[in-house]
């Protein structure tokens, strides 16, 4: 008997610990891409009140207890879609590309809607210190600083609150403007010249040829000549002011409930056995931007959702020309190495272009620039996983030429 | 130096080496003659003869046959005059050596020589009016311009029809330098009105001239000590292994890329152009190449090239030596073509057929291939030009921003105005 109770209640005990799954909406994608808000079901929960789970604990801002089911409707959407999606993230590095790494992850904790900076010392910077809304970020474990009474925490991903922002206040760094003001300066030239090319053009008419009609010097030809130019210069100075007064004047990002945000910040954390989760640069960002993107099964990532995303996304299909500013902090987050590594995938073979860029990571680290050691890295990983070496590394080396590299 | 070795090693091979007349194809994959007409004429030799027997009249054909004298003509009569043997109604020869190809018992190289030869004795001669006959060019040595068409037979008799041929073409240039098809047509005609040559003899070499055979260099015998050579000096490293790259239309010419290498070089010329590629794969695939700066005060510096730097080195080099290479007193002025080294280099297994396609596509990045709107540039831009000077400001300026919008998207290319830092 009891014996038999003993047993009863080992069985219960362990019940009670056993993951359990949880009905509730979170946002997720249709086949096409679509953003939809719809029931799901979370899995490997370990509370049946809150988003606490057997790998994931989704906590508000800097709570220690997870988010209620029960909490408001806003904030339980976000903690449900990033549970979710963080759980799909999980299962596809354990599942797909097999990393031990990952299954060995200790639970971690995931805050949203949390507006602190990261303090390597103290793990949140104080509450008046720069505030921080519209991005996302994985943070490294720290071992806490007792003496302030702060503990050891283990990695985290945390996701900022949205807030809007007015154009006037982003600094934008878009190629694609830069390509057109180019593309509009050369075309200024060109015209230019050419109007000054008619008109003295004319005037040695008139030189050569005292019996001609042409009369460069008269008020109608002067008009014509310089008032094309004008019109011209009117036209390119008042591109800027035109496009911002019809372009959009809010912008805001919602990381918690854009799915390829939380592949990548997932990506991170999956990837620092290798690539150190310490600062964030080209090179890493494209790697997190690859493996969302696999998530995700798209070349898209953060298209889309204009609810909770009005910047522009990643598009790993998108045509550019490598640029050496490409290797600095500010443009870490442009979606050409994201591009490159996809094509790079694609001349490897469906079949191993996963494995190859997720060995990638072990031929290059957190520091490294494009041009040099990832160029490495790729011919490396070619060297031990690609079917036919040579060939490959040469399609390789002919794909980063063409793409000016 | 290295050349001089390899001059060496090819020369100092046994001259007396096994003669090996067989044209087994050991290289090429599905013929560059493969097409509709080519499967139709199959199928028609198929239904005379059992392709055992098509084989074994081609085999039987080089029996007893030193290579020194095989002879495109000899083999196609001597199959021929089998086959009929065996079937008297067989008039399809073409459809024999597209047979033979398909079955890899020649390759495309012997099937062209054999080919032509046939196409030349198949020729129909219609004897023209004197009005239309070309002139025997200068009256000097006129006699011995007509000595050489009668002693025609004697060539003959010592050499393949192709060899005698051109080496009668050849004494003809020697005596007069301006000689050309049209005056050995007119000294054919006034040998036949001479009474010098027979009818035969005279439609004999017509076929000749009317094929242009001056102009093909490559005879039966000559491809078999071509090959025979530089199987001896580089052994296949797979007798298995095909390459359909290699049997693809060259540029310009009616010819495969290989069947272009045997036409056009010798077998020195082409063991110097597949060491150039040998040396471009052992350069393309190296993970570290350094410039070594020896400084004045016997210091050294050594600067690690960065990959693209490592990638565009191994071109340019090879860019570089493929100058010097028309420079080579082995090559005489020849100006040998990208696709020639690559032919070269697979030819002798330098490289495997596997990576001919990579290898040839780095043509592109020196000589990237051209859209129509690309070629189409220059009239875009001239005819633009006009109209911008032709149409009255303010609307000038149309033309201009069209052109200026194609140019930055159909045909935007890197301008070279964006340093991205590199070396090479």
């Amino acid at each position: 008997m009891k014996t038999s109770l003993i047993l009863f209640s080992g069985v219960f005990l362990s019940g009670l610990a056993m993951a359990s799954d949880f009905s509730t909406q979170a946002l997720t994608r249709n086949e096409n891409m679509d953003p939809k808000i719809e029931t799901v079901t979370l899995t490997d929960l370990v509370s049946t009140t809150s988003f606490d789970g057997e790998y994931f604990k989704i906590v508000k801002g800097k709570d220690t207890d997870a988010v209620k089911f029960d909490a408001d409707e806003k904030l339980r959407l976000r903690a449900a879609t990033t549970y979710l999606h963080l759980t799909r993230a999980r299962e596809y590095f354990i599942h797909h590309v097999k990393s031990a790494y990952v299954a060995g992850l200790p639970k971690m904790t995931i805050r949203i809607e949390h507006s602190n900076a990261f303090s390597e010392l103290g793990h949140f910077a104080n509450d008046a210190l720069d505030p921080q809304f519209n991005n996302a970020l994985s943070v490294p474990a720290g071992t806490g600083y007792a003496p302030r009474n702060v503990k050891p925490w283990g990695m985290e991903i945390w996701f900022r609150p949205l807030k809007r922002v007015n154009i006037k206040d982003i600094q934008v760094r878009d190629v694609g403007m830069q390509e057109f003001n180019a593309l509009m300066g050369n075309f200024r030239n060109q015209v230019h010249m050419q109007s000054l090319s008619k008109f003295l053009t004319n005037v040695i008419l008139t030189v050569t040829d005292p019996s001609s009609d042409v009369q460069p010097f008269s008020q109608e030809n002067l008009i014509r000549t310089v008032g094309a130019s004008l019109m011209l210069e009117l036209g390119i100075r008042s591109v800027e002011p035109l496009s911002k007064a019809v372009a959009r004047k809010w912008y805001w990002l919602d990381t918690a409930m854009v799915p390829e945000i939380i592949y990548h910040e997932y990506s991170h954390i999956a990837l620092s056995d290798r690539l150190v989760l310490s600062h964030s640069t080209a090179v890493i960002e494209g790697m997190a931007d690859f493996f969302a993107g696999q998530i995700g099964n798209t070349p898209k990532l953060a298209k889309k959702i204009k609810e909770y995303n009005t910047f522009n996304g990643k598009n790993a299909k998108r045509k550019q020309q490598y640029q050496v500013e490409f290797e600095t902090t500010d443009y870490a987050n442009t979606d050409f190495v994201f591009g490159l590594l996809y094509q790079m995938s694609n001349i490897v073979g469906e079949e191993r272009g996963e494995a190859f860029i997720y060995d990638l990571r072990n031929n290059i680290t957190t520091n490294s620039s494009i041009r040099n050691e990832l160029i490495e890295g790729l011919l490396k990983s070619c060297d031990d996983l690609c079917v036919t070496p040579f060939n490959d590394r040469l399609s390789i080396l002919k794909t980063l030429n063409h793409k000016g590299l | 130096m290295h050349y001089l070795i390899l001059l060496f090693g090819l020369l100092s091979m046994p001259i007396f080496a096994q003669e090996n007349t067989a044209f087994i194809n050991d290289r090429e994959g599905s013929s560059f003659y493969s097409g509709m007409f080519y499967r139709r004429d199959i199928q028609d030799v198929r239904k005379d003869f059992d392709g055992e027997e098509m084989i074994a009249a081609h085999r039987d054909a080089y029996k007893n046959v030193p290579a020194n004298k095989v002879c495109a003509y000899d083999v196609n009569t001597a199959v021929r005059t089998k086959l009929r043997s065996l079937n008297k109604r067989f008039n399809n020869y073409e459809g024999v050596i597209d047979f033979l190809r398909d079955q890899n018992e020649i390759d495309d190289v012997a099937a062209s020589i054999l080919l032509r030869a046939n196409k030349v004795v198949m020729t129909e001669i219609n004897v023209k009016a004197d009005n239309e006959v070309g002139g025997v060019g200068a009256a000097k040595d006129l006699d011995k311009k007509l000595a050489l068409i009668t002693d025609f037979d004697k060539r003959l008799k010592e050499t393949c029809f192709d060899d005698a041929y051109q080496r009668l073409y050849g004494d003809l240039i020697k005596l007069d330098k301006t000689s050309s098809s049209g005056n050995l047509e007119g000294l054919l005609y006034l040998a036949k009105k001479k009474n010098l040559i027979t009818e035969a003899q005279f439609v004999r070499i017509e076929q000749g001239r009317q094929n242009q055979l001056e102009r093909s260099g490559l005879s039966l015998k000559s491809y078999a000590q071509k090959r025979r050579m530089l199987r001896l000096q580089f052994p296949l490293r797979d007798n298995t292994e095909r390459s359909q790259f290699i049997a693809k239309k060259a540029d310009k010419v009616n010819q495969s890329y290989r069947q272009r290498l045997y036409e056009n070089y010798n077998e020195v010329q082409i063991a110097l152009m597949a060491n150039m590629i040998k040396n471009l794969r052992r350069r393309l695939d190296s993970n570290d190449i350094q410039i070594v700066v020896h400084n004045r005060d016997q210091s050294t510096e050594s600067i690690p090239l960065e990959p693209m730097d490592r990638f565009r080195f191994a071109i340019k080099k090879l860019r570089s030596e493929m100058r010097l290479l028309t420079l080579n007193t082995q090559f005489q002025g020849q100006q040998p073509q990208y696709m020639d080294l690559i032919a070269a280099s697979y030819e002798v297994s330098f490289i495997a057929g596997s990576e001919l396609e990579q290898l040839g596509g780095l043509e592109d990045i020196w000589n990237p291939k051209k859209s129509f709107l690309e070629k189409a540039d220059v009239w875009l831009k001239t005819f633009s030009s006009v109209a911008a000077v032709v149409i009255p400001a303010p609307y000038g300026f149309i033309p201009t921003l069209v052109l200026v919008v194609i140019e930055a998207t159909i045909l935007k290319k890197p301008d070279g105005t964006q340093d991205n830092g590199g070396l090479f």
